[in-house]
């Protein structure tokens, strides 16, 4: 099995239907995974940032690093690998408030907001969640059976490609 | 009513409402800037409680908010943005009303836009928020 | 098989939402009709097929608690499904439109997962594009 990490920052999209995507320490960072069954197509974000506009030269040498720079980018590079948008399953997992509770910054939760609001725009919809709380996690995606796990605190869980109901899949906590 | 609940009320519900249908998060000000181009939109309600609910919101950010609402990347034109800021409106007042009393009997009219000078009364409860490219204020008022 | 399904609100922003959420579901349309209260939507239903109502409560001429008590009333209107979607979540309204034959009801503000959902089991699991 081929497995195809995936950075801070960074973005990779596969057509190896034996291939795995991982990506590590995601705190108040956001892993957007989208996956078509049919095209046996994967992709995932690991982004940072909810807006590019507050360091746009970076934007332009990294656009993955933030959510509206990096999600279109995403779709994008999975749609010309053969993916149709109407087919995909779409995972986000991360967006945690890492520091301490009373950060003003609270990164996860518009790291959060940023991606729903561009996906919303995109005309897609996210199928399963697990975001917010505190806790760092490791998301692993398996391309052949489509299967998602998400290790955090040493726990291991799947999260199902669902049609997510109000969050009701997965805790979601900010 | 405690004036502490309805003032947390009115935070929590423009919070939900703005995350939920525009992935908005308003961050709490002392009050809006003098000298801003505002958009008002004003709603009755009457039954179990009555009063009236404002909804102040700088035109660019009405804008913003009514294109993510939308699911657009373009300014809404002048009909749509009235729409959506009037839809905003009855979707805070109406979940502050809920939240406040889950059994009450209430009816809400409809929203509408109303012109910077429309009378207002002073004794409101008021709210101010920072948000994506402005700022907007809610207020109520109980009969 | 493709669906007809019926919006009604007097809010042409909400109505365009409905629609949007509607139209990138992958649920099979074969036709989405507005109207912008209750008795406008009753002239449509008594020209037209329809499969799924939405509907707001709070609308000028006809509100939605009146509109369905009349389609409760008419045997060629009784079938088909209401969801309801509305600012009121009080307990006593909720409770008044599930016993007047609603077959759900969405609190505004919603997630559009949230809406997709409840028109997916409303319509019966049905089997979405894709």
């Amino acid at each position: 099995m081929n497995t195809v990490v995936v950075g801070t920052a960074d973005c990779k999209v596969i057509g190896d239907p034996d291939a795995t995507l991982v990506t590590y320490g995601l705190g108040s960072c956001i892993a957007l995974v989208m996956h078509d069954p049919a095209a046996r197509v994967a992709g995932m974000l690991h982004f940072m940032l909810p807006d590019s506009s507050i360091d746009k030269a970076r934007a332009k040498t990294n656009p993955r690093m933030f959510a509206d720079t990096g999600i279109p980018l995403l779709i994008r590079e999975v749609c010309e690998r053969g993916a149709e948008r109407r087919r995909l399953n779409i995972w986000a997992v991360g967006g945690a408030q890492v520091l301490d509770k009373e950060s003003c910054f609270q990164i996860g939760k518009r790291n959060h907001l940023a991606m729903r609001k561009i996906l919303w725009k995109s005309g897609l919809f996210v199928g399963s969640e697990d975001v917010g709380g505190t806790l760092s996690r490791t998301v692993r995606f398996e391309t052949a059976s489509g299967k998602l796990t998400i290790y955090s605190d040493g726990v291991q869980r799947e999260l199902p490609a669902g049609k997510m109901s109000g969050g009701a899949t997965c805790p979601t906590a900010f | 009513m405690l004036t502490a609940e309805i003032d947390r009320a009115l935070s929590r519900c423009t919070g939900r409402v703005l995350e939920t249908m525009c992935y908005s998060d308003p961050l709490p000000i002392t009050g809006l800037e003098e000298g801003q181009t505002l958009l008002h939109a004003e709603l009755h309600f009457h039954g179990t409680y009555s009063g009236v609910f404002h909804l102040d919101i700088t035109e660019e950010a009405g804008k913003s908010l009514a294109s993510t609402f939308l699911g657009s990347d373009e300014d809404p034109p002048e009909e749509q943005l009235g729409s959506v800021i009037c839809e905003l409106t009855n979707m805070i007042c109406g979940s502050m009303l809920s939240t406040l009393d889950a059994r009450a009997d209430i009816h809400l009219d409809a929203p509408t836009l109303v012109a910077e000078d429309a009378p207002r009364s002073d004794e409101v409860l008021s709210k101010a928020f920072e948000i994506d490219n402005g700022q907007m204020a809610v207020a109520i008022r109980f009969n | 098989m493709s669906y007809r399904i019926l919006i009604v609100d007097d809010s042409p922003g909400m109505r365009a939402v409905l629609q949007r959420v509607i139209d990138l579901s992958g649920i099979p349309v074969a036709a989405c009709l507005t109207a912008c209260h209750g008795l406008a939507a009753l002239a449509i239903l008594r020209n037209e097929p329809v499969d799924l109502i939405l509907t707001d409560i709070n609308m000028p001429e006809m509100n939605g608690e009146d509109l369905v008590a009349e389609l409760k009333k008419d045997p060629a209107l009784s079938e088909i499904p209401v969801l309801v979607i509305s600012t009121d979540a009080t307990s006593n309204r909720m409770q008044r439109m599930l016993e007047l034959g609603a077959a759900g009801y969405v609190i505004k503000p919603f997630q559009p997962e949230t809406l997709r959902s409840e028109v997916e089991r409303v319509l019966g699991g049905v089997h979405v594009n894709g």
